[in-house]
């Protein structure tokens, strides 16, 4: 792990989202990601990216939201990409630790060290990581490592025109957005809510979201989990799992070593 | 399936082979932990033949390994998971199931090496003029003062070895693999059975004028009590999955867990040893043992793929 710097990050206002995807075509062009085969219709939302994946570490999900009684619809939009999170399941499970911190405190592929294990895609609570058809190694956005290092911003909060991806230090992205929730709360918009600003989720996330109703809605979870957490209960559940082979195994050795005496037994009186 | 109220999460997409590689490593370890257990504390009763069961352990940890670095996407690369090139240091992550299994599958396979050659000495196989001194360590450690102490250890990482496939899979954000904590017992369970068959199978191979038929019934009585443990397992798994059940009883996946596992893999061969006339004692050894195989693969299968193709 590096030496932390700074800790950069990303607010998300998806409140200022219209969907254009400039951001998703920018983090293409810069990353020179593989085109999308085309025609790729999802066939169910004009959004026909569908996922994030190895060739699209940005992606504005579309999310068409109509009321049961289909009088009232409306669209909500999230420029979504890896969240940087403070406690990464990515990196936790890694069994090459290929997945770093780097010194801008962000979350890292090392492709020379990947092994393509592909468990880090299920360690994330997000569904963030794929494996990249061209590389076969784990690929997700970088928060544009290379342009951090020069002391740009990532490519596509340069590229939204409404400024709905902020970037810069987290300390101050943090007292930016809950300004703006502030505000948002007092214009009437009761159900807007940061997600991801403070520790509550996975320690922070460094790319962090102010959504307009709640996580369920954008796909997001409400209580993102490190994988771990289901671990003990496995380890628990063996234990109990070989006594109870190791005690049936035994009994079913002492009552064939029994049988065997009282067949034994018979026959000595027989005789 | 994409599904906006759904949290986005994204299969692994493990490949098929995985369902060798844990069908192995489970028989592989089942093997060795049943063998090792009745070794130590068996008490004084007839265990001839039973060693044998290590030279399946030893033939198998190989080819799990194999299997393991084919279904990377970089082979060339398995060493990062023992060595850190980067740092250039030893690379163990105490967080990560796979990066701490690889180490207690090494740590096993010492054990398991230690197994086969106490094997060869037994069996006067491969006696080597110079590797005599291995051959009597080996012997030493099995059969003198610390054979128990020895022994135990050897359970404890068979154990964790078995446990360790199951844990790999539960510690994952996929919807059914981490709603239970039952995988790696059910896993445990079924390395039990599948391992005792194949040292079963093995003994009846090489059984001469009847000398293991006391081992076989033995190691035979074992795997008819947890067939109805593996049965009950089986049960209590999916009704643990709650709303995921679905992912292992939807379709064709039901088919097989209801009919290939319990049906053909479980309660067949149970029926086969509570009723060897039926087939004969021999044939119904063999079949009921086969049976199981099959039982665990598909258990195997179905616990795998059922969860990944659903999402
Ligand atoms: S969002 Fe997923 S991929 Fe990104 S850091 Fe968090 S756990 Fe890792
Ligand atoms: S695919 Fe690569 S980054 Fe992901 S867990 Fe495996 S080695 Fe780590």
């Amino acid at each position: 792990m590096s030496q932390i710097e700074s800790s950069k990050g990303m607010f998300i206002d998806t409140t200022l989202c219209h969907g254009c995807k400039a951001c998703e075509v920018a983090c293409k062009s810069w990353n020179e990601l593989p085109a999308n085969s085309a025609p790729s219709l999802t066939g169910n939302s004009y959004d026909n990216t569908g996922k994030l994946d190895g060739e699209n570490w940005r992606h504005v999900k579309f999310i068409e939201d109509i009321s049961d009684d289909r009088t009232d619809s409306r669209w909500l939009f999230l420029s979504d990409s890896c969240k940087h999170c403070q406690l990464a399941g990515c990196m936790t499970v890694c069994p090459t630790n290929a997945i770093i911190r780097t010194e801008f405190d962000t979350v890292y592929i090392d492709h020379d060290t990947c092994i393509g294990c592909k468990y880090c895609i299920t360690g994330c609570p997000f569904g963030v990581i794929e494996i990249g058809h061209l590389s076969g190694t784990a690929e997700k956005c970088t928060l544009c490592y290379d342009r951090l290092q020069v002391g740009q911003q990532p490519a596509c909060a340069q590229a939204c025109p409404t400024d709905c991806i902020e970037f810069g230090d987290v300390p101050d992205l943090v007292a930016m957005a809950k300004q703006r929730e502030q505000f948002l709360q007092s214009t009437g918009n009761y159900k807007a809510e940061l997600y991801g600003a403070d520790k509550k989720i996975l320690g922070g996330l460094n790319v962090f979201y102010m959504l307009e109703d709640k996580p369920e809605k954008y796909g997001l979870p409400s209580d993102p989990q490190l994988p771990q957490k289901s671990m003990l209960g496995g380890y628990w559940s063996s234990v109990f799992s070989l006594f109870a082979v190791g005690l049936v195994s035994l009994l079913s050795f002492r009552s064939y070593r029994e049988r065997k005496f009282a067949e034994e037994e018979e026959t000595t009186k027989g005789a | 399936m994409y599904n906006y109220e759904l949290t986005q999460l994204k299969s692994p997409d493990f490949p098929f082979i995985i369902i060798f590689d844990l069908f192995i490593g489970g028989i592989a370890a089942g093997a060795f932990l049943v063998t090792v257990l009745l070794l130590a504390f068996g008490g004084k009763i007839n265990k001839a033949g039973l060693h044998r069961a290590y030279y399946i352990t030893m033939a198998l940890l190989p080819v799990y390994g194999l299997l393991l670095i084919l279904k990377l996407e970089h082979k060339e690369r398995f060493i990062n998971v023992l060595w850190q090139i980067r740092d250039g240091t030893i690379m163990l992550n105490l967080q990560s199931p796979m990066s701490l299994g690889a180490w207690v599958m090494n740590v096993f396979g010492v054990f398991a090496l230690v197994g086969f050659l106490y094997a060869l000495k037994k069996d006067n196989l491969l006696q080597f003029s110079w590797a005599q001194k291995l051959y009597h360590l080996a012997t030493w450690l099995h059969e003198g003062p610390i054979a128990k102490v020895f022994l135990s250890i050897g359970a404890f990482f068979s154990a964790w070895f078995g446990v360790y496939l199951g844990i790999l899979v539960t510690t994952s954000h996929l919807p059914a693999w981490n709603a239970t904590p039952f995988i790696p017992t059910l896993w445990m369970i079924s390395a039990v059975i599948t391992g005792v068959s194949v040292v079963i199978l093995l003994l009846i191979f090489t059984n001469r004028s009847s000398q293991l038929n006391e081992s076989i019934q033995r190691l035979d009585n074992i795997v008819k009590s947890v067939i109805v443990l593996n049965i009950a397992m089986i049960i209590v798994f999916v009704f643990a999955l709650g709303q995921w059940s679905e992912t292992v009883t939807r379709g064709m996946f039901g088919v097989l867990l209801w009919g290939g596992v319990v049906g053909i893999g479980l309660l067949v061969p149970l029926l086969l040893k509570l009723k060897p006339n039926l087939l004969g004692l021999k044939n119904s050894l063999i079949f009921s043992s086969v049976l199981v195989l099959v039982g665990g693969f598909i258990l195997r299968y179905v616990v795998m793929m059922g969860p990944m193709s659903y999402w």
